[in-house]
């Protein structure tokens, strides 16, 4: 079930009310009986294949701590078989079996693997990962195996984090588990008004900005540069908006229940370089990544090619975790290449920039780069996002021809009416002050003042979502990875 | 817990309220010639916009007793000429709408069916309405041009969509700066006119470009339901009851794999019920460049073969 869904409407307050009735002994029980039933919903036999690598993982888990030596390794890497062979399978099988194939081709061979019908789990890129941290950790020593199996369970399948993330490590939930939570006011309001914001920034926002995302997306070819460029930053807010917006509920729904999920996005659109982007954006991947892939690669305590090579392989995964499509893998290369050029160019601009550029020009500077990348991650493939690409500049010059703009932006082109694109530019104003106030205390101190002014804030959002809201693009976008 | 209930129930009474001043506010804000809540909404037009609506639910709330009314889709007050059936002796008033679904056309009958008291109830069957899961578009056309009713409201509620009831409370507060008697129809620049009784003539002809997509037709359970609703109004209100589908271009045919197997789960309905259906598909006698005005709507020389064929079954 997706959160913006009637249903989760009537399973979350049903979930909260039960789980607080209850005893803490049923809790863990019913908190994996209503991860269940929120998984199923979307296709039950989902769950089997997430039940499986959690029966793999927590043996893995109890196997690598009582043995020693090379049989823990072997345990370890029997646990990341099973995950990343799941993963595999679901996710990569047409992806290596076509390029397998072209390859064959063109050296003249011929390769037909057999033609299956695979249905992609929902979330199994979020789960696996989340799973496989679970056993480097024990492997590591820095975790404990867990013994009960209910809790390692519930460590998977948790359902506010299940399907996207925040990719949790197991220091930090697994021991919640065990706690005991209780209703407090303070703690189950500031939840609920993390989910609220949440809500508003995906149903409003990214839902509404999608439309015109969608419509110039989907024949890029008929577009000049004024709309293309309009789309790209506009999926910029979009992508923000829907996954940081998933990221916001899930972290509110679970402080409800009295847990704590770590942060995943710190306005990242304010970033002053591609590092600090990247240390902001998607931060349980990104720190996963960096503990699991690039520091065990050498990170950058070698020299400086081996370090390029390391974030370049480190971006390149990353794409291709996000999807089995060259239009992902490109994405990453190309993230990985601003790192790079970043890390290469530090002392110039260091020395160039230090305390002449002021910061809002480095973050618009950051965020033209990163929305460039995101080209390559929204275009449906790889010739479309190069055609984007080489159509920018298209009609660039007429951008402040008003009579050129309103047949480019006419709504049979862009998908939506002049006032409906009046208001989406109108809200994207509104995320990044209602972001920085956030950021910075102002808006929580602002509304201490009084009750009227919280309420008042509170019904400004619902009924933003009530007259604003789109109800027609609700996937969240990272649920397909 | 129970502070947190108690503010909660205060804050989910006080939010109907909010909701309903918050469109009173937006709509007393006039913006062009809509209010500002209007503006605000989406896929909202203003009566008097396509497919004379405002004209056919004006004529529709003076009529009384008709032989024969013609409930469904834009084909709806496209394929049946109420001229020609007047030639026959039966006097009919189409009563459709954009996209009109069954859910639209079962609280359109609440409404209609005892005010009017029709002889019998004719459910034009256009197989695409009924994949449609909320019926917002005929909602809209429906709410914009007709008089505001306790059915209207229903419909909204029936849609499942917010926007729905969002836009009837907008338009209860927009006719307090504007009734719905001060709007006339706008010009059409289509070959097109409104030609009374609910029917609207095209001299239009079809010219087919690319073919359409092939796809297969998808039922809704919903939809069926209501279809199902209507036939059961109409036998309480003891209203006679025919279901027919308009015949489709050979083009469009061609573009539904599961056509047959569709209209077949009609047909089922039908026999269930003991009504009877006519599908006129396929309609070797129509011709897709002359008797269309595109794909699927019937142009006036098309209506003219088509009632011919129809009076031909009923009489």
């Amino acid at each position: 079930m997706t959160f913006n869904s009637i249903s989760f409407l009537v399973f979350f307050p049903a979930t909260t009310g039960i789980y607080f009735l209850l005893p803490q002994k049923a809790r863990a029980v019913f908190l994996v009986a209503a991860s269940c039933l929120f998984y199923a919903a979307f296709y039950p036999p989902y769950l089997l294949i997430l039940l499986f690598t959690i029966a793999v993982d927590y043996l893995a888990g109890i196997w690598i701590e009582k043995s020693a030596g090379k049989t823990r390794k072997t345990y370890l890497l029997l646990s990341l078989a099973a995950n990343l062979g799941c993963l595999a399978f679901f996710k990569y099988y047409h992806f290596l079996n076509e390029n397998i194939s072209g390859f064959m081709r063109l050296l003249g061979g011929r390769y037909d693997p057999p033609l299956l019908s695979i249905l992609l789990p929902i979330g199994l890129s979020f789960h696996t990962f989340q799973a496989m941290s679970y056993t480097i950790e024990v492997y590591r020593e820095n975790q404990k195996a867990e013994k009960n199996f209910l809790l390692y369970a519930l460590y998977v399948l948790f359902f506010p984090q299940l399907v996207a993330g925040p990719i949790e490590r197991p220091q930090n939930l697994l021991p919640q588990f065990r706690e005991k939570h209780y209703f407090e006011y303070e703690r189950v309001t500031s939840g609920l008004k993390r989910m609220l914001w949440g809500f508003f920034k995906k149903i409003v926002i990214a839902d509404r900005l999608a439309i015109v995302v969608n419509t110039v997306y989907a024949s890029p070819a008929s577009h000049d540069g004024p709309a293309l460029i309009l789309a790209t930053v506009f999926f910029s807010f979009q992508i923000y908006c829907d996954f940081s917006g998933y990221s916001d509920i899930a972290i509110g729904a679970a402080r409800v229940l009295g847990f704590r999920l770590m942060e995943n996005f710190k306005t990242p659109y304010f970033a002053t370089s591609v590092s600090d982007f990247w240390s902001r954006w998607h931060i349980s991947l990104c720190s996963w990544l960096r503990d699991y892939v690039y520091i065990p690669l050498g990170g950058n305590r070698a020299g400086p090619g081996r370090r390029y090579f390391n974030l370049m392989l480190t971006f390149l995964l990353s794409g291709l975790w996000h999807g089995a499509k060259w239009t992902f893998v490109l994405w990453g290369g190309l993230n990985g290449l601003y790192l790079i050029c970043a890390v290469w160019l530090r002392p110039i601009r260091q020395k160039w920039a230090a305390g002449r550029m002021p910061d809002f020009m480095k973050a618009s500077a950051v965020f033209a780069l990163i929305s460039f990348s995101w080209i390559f991650f929204r275009a449906d493939s790889i010739s479309d996002a190069f055609m984007i690409v080489g159509r920018l500049g298209v009609n660039l010059a007429r951008a402040l021809d008003l009579t050129y703009l309103s047949s480019a932006f006419a709504p049979g082109r862009i998908g939506m009416p002049g006032f409906q694109l009046l208001i989406s530019l109108g809200l994207i104003g509104f995320l990044i002050a209602a972001e920085q106030l956030l950021e910075n205390g102002s808006a929580e101190a602002f509304l201490r003042r009084s009750a009227c002014l919280r309420w008042s804030a509170y019904y400004a959002l619902l009924l933003g979502i009530a007259f604003l809201g789109v109800y027609e693009h609700s996937r969240f976008i990272y649920f397909q990875f | 817990m129970k502070k947190f209930l108690r503010r909660a129930a205060a804050f989910l009474l006080l939010l109907p309220a909010a909701h309903v001043s918050a469109i009173a506010a937006l709509s007393a804000i006039p913006a062009g010639n809509r209010t500002l809540f209007q503006r605000i909404s989406q896929n909202y037009d203003l009566p008097g916009g396509i497919g004379y609506t405002l004209s056919r639910f004006r004529e529709a709330e003076r009529l009384s007793s008709p032989d024969l009314l013609v409930i469904g889709s834009s084909h709806a007050f496209m394929s049946f000429d109420p001229q020609i059936f007047k030639t026959a002796g039966l006097d009919i008033f189409c009563m459709g709408s954009t996209s009109q679904t069954p859910m639209n056309s079962y609280f359109l009958l609440k409404k209609y069916l005892k005010k009017m008291r029709p002889k019998q109830v004719l459910f034009e069957i256009y197989l695409p309405v009924f994949e449609q899961k909320d019926g917002i578009e005929s909602y809209y056309d429906i709410l914009a041009n007709s008089p505001l009713s306790k059915e209207l409201l229903e419909m909204a509620l029936a849609t499942g969509n917010i926007h729905a009831m969002n836009a009837f409370f907008g338009e209860f507060f927009a006719r307090f700066r504007r009734p719905l008697d001060s709007y006339s129809e706008r010009k059409k620049t289509a070959p097109i006119g409104y030609a009374g009784g609910g029917y609207v003539e095209s001299s239009a002809v079809y010219v087919p470009s690319a073919p359409p997509p092939m796809r297969r037709v998808a039922l809704l359970g919903k939809q069926l339901d209501y279809l199902n609703k209507g036939i059961w109004l109409c036998k309480k209100e003891k209203v006679g009851i025919l279901l027919v589908a308009h015949p489709l271009s050979r083009e469009f045919l061609a573009s539904r794999a599961n056509y047959s197997e569709a209209s077949a789960v009609i047909r089922k309905i039908a026999e269930k019920e003991g009504v009877r259906y006519f599908d006129f598909n396929p309609a070797p006698e129509m011709d897709s460049l002359s008797d269309f005005r595109d794909e699927t709507h019937l142009n006036a020389s098309g209506v003219k073969k088509f009632n011919g064929m129809l009076l031909k079954e009923l009489r």
